[in-house]
């Protein structure tokens, strides 16, 4: 046996060779100032938005944005489509237009400080529509329980082959600790006094709205129909977002190769799932260039795109019936005392304390269930009992109970 | 335990000499002598005389304290002598003469003594002048001017000094004149040699190959010792050889012998030639944990790994950890960094030239070790004694068991085994007829994520007659095939999961003939016909749920054939030339669909013109290619010389990796229609010198190399499975140049060397259109550009029994992509990175050390052991395997991950038999 745990000593070094990945402090390099273009122009009639920023140093996190450049999208039959800045790098055209199939459109920037870059001529890569999209019950790869949502689209277009996802989630909170009453403080001097009133705040139910921010793509290419079926969202059954109703839209661009491998590369360089598949990294030029100085560079891709869209709505019970997701906070109660009298000195009210900090709201009564927590009422922290911690009371107007 | 050998069986063969002469008894006390005061004393004390050259002794330092009584003067200068590359004969009972480095002077007054009663006087032993013309020539037959033949007959037996038995077929070559003799089967031969000064080389394989300077004055007889080339005793393997670096032609080429690295400390109790290799100048590991080497600048891709003339496509195991021949079968490796022969093809930077032992054919013999990672046993069979033999050699890791007793999850989860079998045929059928028949294969297979499995594999097998037409034509044919695999088994709980399949396959006839046309021409000349077979990919869904699309990439196959002849010209005694012209066609076969792009476009799928299909075995595509290999080699003294080559070679497959390093899952992919043939051309010149009798080697060597069409990758492109490659790389000129120093010591208790290199590679993408331009298309430093390499690898004997070794390896760290700064993009933030390989990862040190423990040294012994004890990285220097940087929530991380971040002690048990 001896020989055996040396032996595992050594193997457990040999396969340190898996897990021997730690964390470094990057050295000081020199900062390399750029130009970042996020400029996306679909077939959607509308304001089209660029949006101008500047790298910024890997130890700030401030992101500096582009002001005052001149922004001009112009098209093959030399229409122009001027931009101007609305907010501080924010870029929105004059007019609405959309981008028309067949007609390739160039994006020209000019910054305030004299220097101008030009982007490829681009267009439209091919038109699909998203057909539905399919909540499913699965196990994922980590063996966690959840629901993956599956886009599928049809397209009887041979040039739409690359496809790229962004979606917005909006989800029904409802507080687990939501009470119908609220405590008011009556006197904060002795005798100290609280009195319930009506909640009258409308915090019940709420809801959040997020954005996707990964890059999330698929490609038909290598399928034998030009049919996307795809997972592009995987969310565990304990997930808050499925506590009760959900709803996604999901927006559906195609992709022409280039800025697929764009996208594509860019999500690469900047996971690494396993050590031994680490991609090379590099500077990824896109299609924008400076168009006076080599040693400049912009970053980003400029993309004609046709999009598509389609909302999901989907509810626990359909799913999970009598089953409960995690809530974001585990909501312990307190119970502090009214008035609290201490042995030397005038006494206190801990509850008007805590109630003054407005981080805690009013559950319930005590009902004696726990004999350490003392005071009269049950509190909570105020994620537990009001929604609007983590969104808002206003239903948006796509919401369909 | 050698040295005593070598003297033991030298008073085993020339017993005779001394049970002639009575010995006197004497007694003689030295105490802190120098040898010089020693000999001094028993001149003084005893009636002897000593002959010799103060020289011998100008640097010695050593000093002896013993007490000698009632010895024989045997003992005494035994004693003296031991430790040293004198030797004496004791003459007369009064005359004791010193000899330098020829052991073997003995049987010659021996014989001489006794059939041409030669040796009256011995001035013509220690005469200065006779000395300084040719230092340690042996003398046969009586300088007589009256009476001078125009030839000589010398004669004698050869024998093998381990076995003590005689060697059958060995040549004796003087090759001014290309006189040659063959033992016969009890070892005897005789040569007719022209008077004078002859320069006698013996050959055979899996013996030494000695040179020895003979001065003939009349018939004489001259007994040959020979070890064997690889269980030689280590003194005399490190003798063998000694003015190669000196006398070959060949620019850069370097040879490891096994029994040399024996004491280097190595990774995880294997030692191994590749890793040793890796020490020498010119030659760098691309990393620890990495696989492959980078030899002067190229690319790991660019050498051609030969296993007894057969191609190993991956040579290592484990990720580069181990090398995939087994260490107790390989013979020797010879490295070709510089002036490629002509007859090696195919690869641009390097040839490594790994020989296999033969079978012992005259008993079982066999070596085994354990340790803690690995198990090795390999055997030698005689079959038909004294013809053939059956060589077989097996070693396995037990690692795959012990992870599963460990309760680790983490480790249970994971796997690293590999094994590799070599089994070898020999078989002499007479003088001018052998066949050998090899079988290889290694495996690996390790798991790094729990749902991934990779393993590969080589499997080569090889038919090889040698055939000998007349005393000045020779040929070698062989037939071998060479077949590399690669598995990738994705096994998530997803729905695409697949298996991904590669492999190469490599069928190679080769004819080889030597022609000795002359004293001053030898040609070699032959051809090689090639057959690539290669199956790129195979992915197919695995399960019932699996989405994946199966899919096949179209096979690519191709012939590559080559005629070559090369000549070694020997101009005259200082000038030596070699000249070699190989001429490649290689045709790329159908059946394949090629894509032809538009020109002035870059290569993407929207460029492509048109696709055209190519029946089976249709040549869709041919490249012509001729290399030249020249150098040369002029003698300033007997000891320096200079060397100067240029080399020209093409390359027609290429292995694709799009990581920043090698793994053993890059897969190779042949010219085509769009991917051009690598070309290189490299100037080399070096100075060679040797001193102190051979002990010490210094070298410089310096070289230029020019690349053309090497390939590198667009950022972030996938190679494996992709259909259309030639829209993911880029083909561009490269260029390399760099010095190497080498300082070698190859005799004494310390031995080892030290060496140096400053190198540089570049590498240079531009083009037209800025999605195939790298670094605005200027030159960039390449991945494997590490200007800075210094190795020291030193033994030291305690004694017969210790022995101490240790090596040290400093290297500039690798080139590095490194973020500059960050940036936001579409609600993520990203890092920002700087030019491709602008900077660098932490410079990379190693200390090994390792201790040998050998068991007795009786000689009879029936199995001889050692233990070795060592410790990888000594110093525990965490050093980085690979610099990677993550965006994590939003938020940029960086990592680096190291294999061997503690020192790994180990220890292994040895046992031959």
């Amino acid at each position: 046996m001896n020989i055996i745990k040396k032996a595992s000593l050594i193997l457990c070094i040999l396969t340190c060779m898996i897990s021997c990945i730690e964390p470094i402090d990057i050295k000081d390099t020199t900062f390399e100032d750029f130009l970042i273009v996020e400029a996306q122009l679909t077939d959607e009639l509308k304001q089209h938005t660029i949006k101008l920023s500047r790298t910024f140093p890997l130890d700030s996190a401030d992101i500096v944005l582009e002001t005052g450049a001149s922004v001009v999208i112009t098209d093959n039959l030399l229409n122009t489509y001027n931009f101007t800045e609305t907010t501080t790098g924010i870029y929105i055209s004059d007019i609405t237009f959309k981008a028309i199939i067949d007609r390739s459109y160039v994006l020209e920037i000019n910054t305030a400080n004299g220097k101008s870059y030009t982007s490829n001529s681009e267009k439209i890569a091919g038109l699909s529509n998203v057909n539905n999209l399919v909540a499913k019950k699965e196990t994922n790869v980590f063996g966690i329980e959840g629901l993956n949502i599956y886009v599928e689209s049809n397209s009887t277009d041979n040039l739409a082959k690359y496809y790229k996802y962004n979606f917005e989630e909006t989800y029904k909170v409802i507080p687990p600790n939501w009470s119908g009453e609220k405590l008011r403080i009556v006197s904060d001097e002795l005798p100290f006094e609280v009195e319930k009133i009506a909640n009258l705040d409308n915090n019940k139910i709420c809801y959040t709205t997020k954005n996707s921010n990964s890059i999330i793509q698929t490609e038909t290419a290598s399928l034998s129909a030009n049919n996307v079926n795809f997972g592009f969202l995987f969310i565990p059954k304990s997930d808050f977002r499925i506590s009760s109703r959900y709803s996604i839209l999901l927006k559906q661009s195609v992709q022409s190769l280039e800025a697929f491998n764009y996208y594509n590369t860019l999500s690469d360089l900047s996971s690494s799932e396993n050590v031994f598949t680490q991609n090379q990294p590099g500077f990824l030029l896109g299609n924008i260039t400076a168009t006076n100085n080599n040693n400049d560079k912009a970053i980003g891709y400029f993309e004609v795109n046709s999009v598509s869209e389609k909302r999901l709505f989907l509810n626990r019970d359909d799913f999970y019936p009598n089953t409960t997701a995690d809530f974001i906070d585990d909501c312990e109660y307190i119970a502090p005392l009214t008035t609290y009298f201490r042995q030397n000195g005038s006494p206190t009210s801990p509850l008007i304390s805590i109630l003054k900090m407005n981080e805690w709201l009013y559950y319930k009564d005590n009902d004696g269930t726990n004999v350490t927590l003392e005071g009269e009422y049950f509190l909570v922290p105020k994620v537990c009992g009001d929604c609007r911690e983590t969104g808002t009371n206003i239903k948006p107007s796509f919401w369909i109970d | 335990m050698n040295r005593k050998i070598v003297t033991l069986l030298i008073f085993f063969s020339f017993q005779a000499i001394f049970s002639q002469q009575e010995d006197k008894k004497i007694s003689i006390d030295f105490t802190s002598s120098s040898r010089i005061k020693a000999i001094e004393k028993i001149e003084k004390q005893t009636n002897y005389s000593f002959f010799y050259i103060d020289s011998w002794f100008a640097n010695e330092k050593k000093l002896t304290s013993k007490k000698f009584s009632n010895s024989s003067i045997k003992e005494i200068l035994d004693y003296l002598f031991d430790q040293s590359n004198l030797n004496y004969f004791v003459f007369n009972n009064k005359d004791v003469i010193l000899t330098k480095n020829s052991k073997i002077h003995s049987s010659v007054y021996k014989k001489i003594n006794k059939t041409q009663d030669a040796i009256t006087s011995s001035p013509v032993l220690i005469s200065i002048e006779d000395y300084q013309s040719s230092k340690k020539a042996i003398r046969i037959g009586k300088e007589n001017t009256n009476n001078t033949q125009k030839e000589y007959q010398l004669s004698g037996y050869v024998r093998n000094n381990n076995t003590g038995k005689p060697i059958e077929n060995l040549v004796i070559l003087q090759r001014k004149n290309n006189i040659y003799a063959t033992t016969n089967e009890k070892g005897f031969y005789s040569i007719n040699i022209p008077y004078g000064l002859n320069n006698l080389e013996t050959l055979f394989s899996g013996i030494e190959n000695k040179e020895t300077e003979i001065i003939i004055y009349g018939n004489g007889t001259y007994n040959f010792i020979l070890n064997d080339a690889t269980e030689s005793l280590d003194e005399i393997v490190l003798q063998t050889n000694a003015k190669k670096n000196i006398k070959t032609n060949i620019s850069g080429v370097t040879q490891i012998k096994i029994q040399k690295i024996k004491n280097i400390p190595l990774v995880l109790g294997e030692r191994d030639i590749l890793k040793v290799a890796t020490t020498l100048p010119g030659i760098k590991s691309a990393g620890e944990g990495v696989d492959g080497v980078n030899v002067r600048g190229g690319k790991s891709d660019q050498n051609l790994f030969l296993l007894d003339n057969t191609v190993l496509y991956n040579p290592t195991h484990f990720l580069g950890l181990f090398s995939a021949v087994n260490p107790f079968v390989t013979k020797d490796l010879k490295v070709y960094k510089g002036s490629i022969p002509a007859e090696f093809g195919g690869r641009i930077s390097s040839v490594f030239d790994i020989i296999s032992k033969d079978s012992n054919t005259e008993k079982i013999a066999g070596e085994m070790s354990i340790g803690p990672v690995t198990g090795n046993l390999s055997l030698e069979v005689p079959i038909v004694k004294n013809k053939s033999g059956l060589m077989l050699a097996a070693r396995s890791t037990y690692s795959d068991w012990i992870l599963k007793i460990i309760d680790d999850e983490k480790l249970n989860n994971s796997s690293v085994s590999f094994y590799d079998f070599i089994g070898k045929y020999n078989h002499t059928i007479n003088d001018n007829n052998s066949v050998q028949a090899l079988g290889y294969i290694s495996k690996d297979s390790y798991s790094i994520a729990s749902d991934t499995t990779n393993s590969y594999a080589n499997k080569v097998l090889s038919i090889n007659w040698d055939h000998k037409f007349n005393d000045k034509n020779k040929g070698s044919l062989s037939l071998s095939n060479s077949n590399y695999s690669f598995n990738i088994d994705f096994d998530g709980n997803a729905n695409n999961n697949f298996k991904l399949k590669y492999s190469i396959d490599e069928v190679n006839l080769k004819l080889k003939m030597n022609y000795l046309h002359s004293k001053s021409h030898r040609f070699t000349y032959g051809l090689s016909s090639k057959l690539y077979n290669i199956s790129p990919g195979n992915i197919a869904p695995k399960g019932e749920n699996s989405i994946v699309t199966p899919l096949d990439i179209q096979e690519e196959k191709a012939l590559e054939n080559a005629l070559y002849i090369s000549d070694d010209y020997t101009v005259n005694k200082k000038l030596s030339l070699s000249l070699g012209l190989r001429y490649t066609l290689f045709s790329a076969l159908g059946e394949s669909t090629q894509r032809f792009y538009d020109d002035s476009k870059p290569k993407n799928e929207s460029t492509v013109i048109s696709v055209v299909d190519y029946k089976k075995n249709e040549v869709y595509k041919s490249y012509h290619a001729f290399d030249f290999r020249f150098s040369s080699r002029y003698s300033i003294t007997e000891d320096l010389s200079l060397k100067a080559s240029v080399n020209n070679s093409h390359q027609f497959i290429h292995k694709l990796t799009n990581n920043t390093f090698a793994s053993p899952t890059d897969a190779w992919k042949l010219s085509d229609i769009n991917i051009k043939p690598q070309e290189a051309m490299q100037f080399s010149l070096g100075v060679y010198k040797n001193f102190s009798d051979n002990n010490y080697e210094v070298s410089v060597e310096g070289y230029y190399k020019k690349f053309k069409n090497i390939l590198d990758y667009k950022v972030g492109a996938n190679f494996l499975l992709n259909e259309q490659i030639e829209t993911e790389v880029l083909q561009g000129p490269g260029k390399s140049y760099g010095v190497e120093f080498l300082l070698r010591k190859n005799n004494g208790d310390l031995n080892g060397w030290i060496s140096y290199s400053y190198s540089r590679s570049f590498l240079k993408l531009d083009s037209e259109f800025l999605e195939e331009t790298v670094n605005n298309g200027n030159f960039f430093s390449t991945n494997y550009d590490k200007p800075h390499d210094f190795n020291v690898v030193g033994n030291y004997k305690l004694t017969q029994r210790f022995s101490f070794s240790a090596n040290f390896t400093y290297q500039t760290g690798r080139p590095i992509t490194y973020p500059t700064g960050k940036y936001s993009y579409q609600g993520n933030e990203y890092l920002l990175y700087s030019d491709r390989n602008k900077f660098r990862i932490p410079d990379y040190y190693r200390l090994d050390v390792g201790f040998n423990v050998e068991g007795n040294h009786k000689l009879k012994k029936l199995a001889h052991s050692f233990w070795s004890l060592s410790v990888y990285n000594l110093l525990g220097k965490n050093n980085p395997n690979s610099v990677f940087f993550t965006t994590e929530n939003g938020a940029v991380k960086s990592y680096q991950s190291s294999i061997f971040s503690k020192p790994i002690p180990t220890i292994t048990y040895n046992l031959k038999f």
